[in-house]
């Protein structure tokens, strides 16, 4: 029972893990500065404003 | 577009921007100034992003240090170059202005290269000139005064040689002391006299502007400003008459030579595959070993149940047949290190250039294509440093049939299974002929996908380009090492991350649901993954692959490597016996026993070439392109050119074997 039960929760971070870059690859989030992936996450954009 | 990597500190205030010519060592400075392992290469366009650092200064401050393209003006056409502009104009998102610009130049080539500096005077930023690869020019008998070039233009000049940290110190000092006391070169416009008639339209012009599309202007102000470097080379630099420095080495000569650069240039390649399987033989079988006894070792110490199933048949086998190619990919990326630091690669560049040309593409197609070797994304990133749209996009439909370092494991599970180890003419390996073999084919079909686009899609547009060629040195080690622990380093985190998921969800699609008490046939398919392998096994039959190997494409499509994931997956859930063999040994038994042809693995491997069975591939052709219809076009074409393929080879194959 133990076994079955830590084998479902492995099954579902993998299928979790697999769908969330599936899902970052076809539509990348946007960050609040508008641009994909700078990396400051619109944080400069805000300073600067 | 504008893609930024940060690794700086919130702290520092004021930001540096480095800029240059392409290859005069800019991201070898960033990486020595910030202690960042960026890839470097002894080529030009290596950099196509802007990367910031952080910079620890004398004194404890610190600043936020911006690697940018290299550019030859500030008027570049390119997505890459238009980034320098940009970014001098405060224009790109997160980034303000710089406080300061540190403008590198080749001490082999000062003249060209202080043409850019003459333009980055006229904008009036504060300038610290870093005259790079001082060891080179003094072993060339150049000799450069320094303190003359910093009167001559105006600005603190300090020699530096990057590639061995020599001349950091001063050069920290004289970055220090100009973000203190920031002070623009007096020489601004110093290149045209005050009394030229075209002086006051240039005074008034912003030199991060648009240039003039007058071409009698654009050839005067090249002109004035060619005269002015030239005068000022002339009076801070000496060359010694040393006749024993040829312009052109023999070896140069020799490399680029046309009657015996591309046999050479065959010689080299073919030496590197002969390597990847003889050099990497020994490690591949010590770690294939480990990863059977660890398989074998969790199903008999785990009490058996669900997870040690999910374990010794899922995750051991899963990911252990992938990491088993380590050595190979290592090796791979050591040749491929050794050429790019040793220059050779650009003299491959120029013997292609003829016939890129006359395939349709231009000669700033070399490096992207080349860095599809190892990965399609870079490749696809890599393009922006091509100026026109229908040779970008040329670029970016054709870079995923360059074969990639995650095709390799592919490849070499199938060839060390089917190919027999023996030496054709007594020393060439008939599996590193193979190997090659597909890594040509690649090549042949991106040739005629990008000829057959450039005819019938894409417009011809003209494009002036001259190659740089740098010079022939002796590679550095470290810097080879680097790149090899940087791609087994991605092979890794890729095997530990997606391809781990993979096997997980895989393993669970290939062991349920669990076939009816006295089911005869392979247990895998009565389950979920072998179900819809036989759904599909009609249509790929005529590639001469069964529903085991329909499976194993399907579930490759996140990662390539997945293939043998897959494979090793569902051969061992399948095996009635609870020995563990490695996934080649499995292969041959099939073969043995008529399950899995030679011919099958020869059409499988090229249906491999061709398939763009990539994710992360498709996400930046869209994300580049902008364009879905482009994305689709790319799987379209590709899963197409691969079926085609395959099914040519099985089929003609299995009409000569009859």
């Amino acid at each position: 029972m133990t076994q079955t039960v830590i084998a479902i929760l492995i099954l579902a971070v993998a299928v979790i893990y697999v769908a969330r870059k599936t899902i970052n690859a076809i539509a990348p989030k946007k960050t609040p500065c508008g641009c994909s992936g700078c990396g400051c996450g619109g944080k400069k954009k805000a300073e600067e404003a | 577009m504008t893609d930024i990597t940060t690794t700086f500190d919130d702290n520092c205030p004021k930001s540096i921007a480095l800029v240059g010519n392409p290859n005069c060592g800019k991201t070898t400075l960033f990486n020595g100034l910030t202690g960042s392992r960026y890839k470097v290469a002894n080529y030009p366009g290596v950099t196509v992003e802007r990367k910031e650092g952080s910079l620890s200064l004398p004194h404890g401050s610190c600043a936020r240090i911006v690697d940018l393209p290299g550019t030859y003006a500030l008027v570049g056409s390119s997505v890459d170059e238009k980034i320098v502009t940009q970014f001098l104009r405060g224009e790109l998102a997160g980034n303000s202005k710089p406080d300061l610009i540190v403008a590198v130049v080749d001490a082999t080539n000062l003249e060209r290269n202080l043409f850019l500096i003459s333009e980055l005077i006229d904008t009036g930023y504060p300038i610290v000139l870093a005259i790079n690869m001082m060891d080179a020019a003094e072993r060339a008998g150049i000799k450069i005064y320094a303190e003359l070039l910093s009167r001559a233009l105006d600005l603190p000049v300090v020699p530096i040689t990057a590639r061995s940290k020599s001349g950091f110190p001063s050069l920290l000092q004289a970055i220090t002391k100009a973000l203190e006391t920031p002070s623009p070169s007096s020489k601004r416009l110093g290149w045209i006299a005050q009394e030229h008639p075209l002086r006051r339209a240039i005074e008034d012009q912003s030199p991060l502007g648009p240039a003039s599309s007058d071409p009698h202007i654009i050839t005067t102000i090249g002109s004035l400003r060619y005269a002015w470097i030239r005068s000022v080379v002339r009076k801070t630099t000496s060359q010694s008459s040393n006749d024993d420095i040829p312009v052109v080495s023999p070896l140069d000569r020799l490399l680029t030579s046309r009657i015996w650069g591309l046999p050479i240039m065959l010689g080299i390649f073919g030496l590197i595959f002969q390597a990847i399987f003889l050099w990497a033989q020994l490690p591949m079988e010590i770690i294939s070993g480990a990863v059977d006894s660890l398989s074998a070792w969790a199903t008999s110490a785990l009490p058996p149940g669900i997870l040690t199933s999910l374990i010794a048949e899922g995750i051991i086998p899963g990911v252990g047949n992938v990491i088993v190619f380590v050595p190979q990919i290592a090796i791979l990326f050591f040749c491929i290190g050794f050429l790019e630091d040793s220059g050779y690669l650009s003299r491959a560049a120029f013997l292609l250039d003829n016939f890129m040309r006359k395939v349709g593409l231009q000669g700033r197609a070399f490096i992207p294509l080349l860095s599809s070797f190892a990965c399609a994304v870079p490749g696809i990133l890599s393009t922006r440093s091509i100026p026109t749209r229908s040779d970008r996009l040329a670029t970016i439909m054709i870079a995923p049939l360059m074969s990639c370092s995650a095709r390799l494991p592919v490849y070499a599970v199938l060839i060390a299974a089917f190919i027999p180890p023996t030496l054709v003419g007594g020393f060439v390996s008939l599996q590193g002929l193979v190997l090659l073999g597909m890594y040509l084919l690649g090549v042949v079909g991106a040739c005629v996908v990008a000829w057959a686009l450039k005819k019938c899609l894409l417009w011809k547009e003209s494009c002036f380009y001259v190659m740089e060629m740098p010079p022939l040195r002796k590679p550095i080690l470290r810097i080879i090492l680097r790149g090899v622990y940087d791609s087994v380093a991605s092979f890794l985190k890729n095997a530990t991350t997606i391809i781990l998921a993979c096997s997980i969800i895989v393993w669970f699609l290939a062991s349920y649901p669990k076939p009816e008490a006295g089911y005869q046939g392979n247990p895998v398919q009565a389950s979920y993954a072998g179900q819809l392998g036989t759904a599909i096994e009609p249509a790929i039959k005529p590639l001469g692959f069964n529903w085991e190997i329909g499976i194993a494409i399907l579930s490759s499509f996140p990662a390539r490597e997945v293939f043998v994931t897959t494979l090793s997956t569902i051969y061992n859930i399948g095996d009635d016996d609870d020995e563990h063999t490695g996934l080649v040994k499995t292969l041959q038994e099939r073969n043995q026993s008529g399950l899995f042809s030679t011919l099958t693995a020869l059409s499988l491997m090229v249906f491999y070439v061709f398939a763009c069975m990539c994710m992360s591939t498709l996400a930046v052709c869209k994300r580049e392109t902008d364009s879905w219809g482009w994305t689709l076009g790319m799987f379209g074409y590709m899963t197409a050119l691969a079926y085609v393929a395959s099914f040519a080879v099985f089929q003609v194959g299995s009409l000569i074997l009859k």
